[in-house]
């Protein structure tokens, strides 16, 4: 086990940022959803969209 | 190799594996935070009341951070308004003190060649600085009264 480790330490690195790439995917679907369920309350009650939410709040 | 002898040589993964940690916690607090403003917003929508601008400008301003901290690379030309010399000094004075370690008497010439990675880096770094510190934008006078910057 120890052996694996000193040979594969580095692979840490890119395994940890393909995983931070789907968390962060994950992420903005979530937020993005909710910023569309938002809009999708202001339009049903016939008020503008505020200009915030018109936004596209990247990540 | 024992647990002992591991940790002897792999220390310092402690630093990076940290730091990618604290990105991932930054990530989830972020997201906490503005899906917590849309909550919020989505309460005062249904009460057909008009939220408080500071909701809104809440928003904006967690936009205006995610440019700042650079989460996409594409946004590369915000972060010159945060350019500081910070980063010069910082690695200015780890070059200093791992190229002192590596002239030490039976040390490692690890720290010799991290010192002049990071002597390299602060050169380039200063030189950058430089460079845009005399062709770069000049701060403008209500920089800090503006919060909601869509168009520089």
């Amino acid at each position: 086990m120890t052996e694996l480790f000193t040979q594969y330490w580095w692979l840490i690195f890119p395994i940890f940022f393909m995983v931070m790439g789907a968390l962060r995917l994950a992420l903005r679907n979530s937020y993005e959803q909710k910023k569309l369920d938002l809009m999708k309350a202001y339009l049903d009650r016939g008020q503008p969209v505020p200009e915030a939410l018109r936004r596209d709040n990247r990540f | 190799m024992n647990f002992e002898q591991l940790f002897r040589d792999y220390w310092w993964l402690i630093f990076p594996v940290g730091g990618m940690l604290m990105g991932v916690f930054g990530m989830i607090s972020h997201h906490y935070h503005r899906t917590e403003t849309l909550r919020i917003l989505k309460s005062y929508a249904d009460q057909g009341k008009e939220p408080p601008a500071f909701l809104l400008d809440a928003l904006k301003s967690d936009e205006d951070r995610a440019l700042d901290l650079d989460y996409d690379r594409g946004y590369r030309k915000h972060r010159r308004r945060h350019n500081s010399w910070g980063g010069v000094v910082v690695f200015a004075a780890l070059a200093v003190g791992l190229g002192y370690m590596g002239q030490q008497a039976g040390s490692s010439p690890v720290f010799t060649a991290l010192g002049m990675a990071f002597g390299v880096a602060a050169v380039a770094l200063f030189v950058l600085k430089l460079i845009s510190a005399v062709f770069g934008p000049r701060r403008r006078y209500d920089e800090d009264k503006r919060r909601d910057r869509v168009d520089d």
